[in-house]
């Protein structure tokens, strides 16, 4: 079972991080996908759509961080393919019970945060 | 006074209800509901794999691309369905959803706690008519119940890593649902 975090909209100029700490919301496996306003997926060089919790480059103490941003970035780059607007959904899935009825503090959802325009 | 405040609040209570009426009605009259749009490419009683989304085309919005799916649209009005999935190294999920799009049960490979998932879809009306004792020696006989007679099965199969979507795919392209003969009415003499 899978549910989408809030479906947050972003513009494409700016570079945002998506960063995890080491608590993410208990599941088997998660994915972080970027998409235009109507759904579908953002061409791009490199054809990289999103990151599963299987594919990304983690620290030494677990966590992480993705760059989203339209030119290349070392580490998990996420590319925007230059788009205006774009959504992140990340969908957690085979999460433990309880994890889509709690809000808050108890389930910590990732940072995002914008480093501004390069 | 009192007049223009009454007619306010009544226009506004007015407003209301329509306004939460035609939210309602909204998803029972769309035409290009996701039965529509994948009806043309998927036949009736069968699974159909999904082509994986790419930026020129995908078969619905907000398709995961890190995963193989398929479907298979139902109609349970020439008896019960058998459907069988075989579990995928990584994450399995079937759900199902009414003609009407709301998701009403679904199972992943760790709930089902076997390599195949296999599964009876009825209708209530069919599920009275099976025998009771055959349920109860069947114990491990999943049965499901479809509140409406058509609707969609979506299987899903994750491929954590692009390495593994073939793999993926193959246990998506492995799944079947077909009808099954009506079961057999206990005789009465």
């Amino acid at each position: 079972m899978s549910y989408n975090n809030s479906n947050t909209t972003f513009t494409g100029l700016a570079v945002s991080t998506m960063g995890m700490g080491r608590s993410t919301p208990v599941a088997r496996f998660w994915t972080l996908t970027l998409y235009n306003a109507d759904g579908g997926l953002v061409a791009n060089s490199t054809n990289r759509y999103g990151f599963t919790s299987q594919e990304i480059v983690r620290r030494s103490d677990g966590s992480f961080e993705i760059v989203v941003a339209p030119r290349a970035n070392a580490g998990n780059w996420l590319p925007t393919g230059g788009v205006d607007r774009y959504e992140l959904v990340l969908r957690l899935y085979d999460t433990a019970v309880g994890v889509s009825t709690k809000a808050g503090r108890e389930v910590p959802m990732p940072d995002v945060t914008t480093r501004g325009c390069p | 006074m009192i007049r223009w405040l009454l007619l306010i609040l009544g226009g506004a209570l007015l407003g209301g209800i329509v306004h939460l009426a035609s939210v309602i009605i909204l998803p029972r009259t769309a035409t290009q509901d996701a039965y529509a749009r994948l009806a043309p490419i998927a036949p009736v009683n069968s699974v159909v794999a999904l082509p994986a989304p790419t930026p020129e085309k995908a078969v619905m919005p907000f398709m995961d691309p890190a995963f193989a799916s398929a479907i298979c649209l139902y109609d349970l009005s020439q008896g019960p369905l058998k459907l069988t999935v075989p579990v995928s190294p990584a994450y399995t999920s079937i759900s199902f959803y009414t003609r009407n799009n709301v998701a009403y049960y679904a199972i992943n490979d760790r709930a089902a706690g076997r390599r195949v998932i296999e599964l009876d879809l009825m209708t209530t009306a069919q599920h009275d008519q099976v025998p009771e004792d055959e349920e109860i020696t069947a114990a491990d006989r999943l049965i499901v119940e479809s509140p409406t007679p058509t609707g969609i099965i979506a299987i899903r199969a994750m491929a954590p890593e692009p390495g593994l979507m073939r793999v993926a795919q193959g246990a998506v392209a492995a799944s079947r649902c077909a009808t099954q003969a009506e079961p057999a009415r206990p005789q009465r003499k």
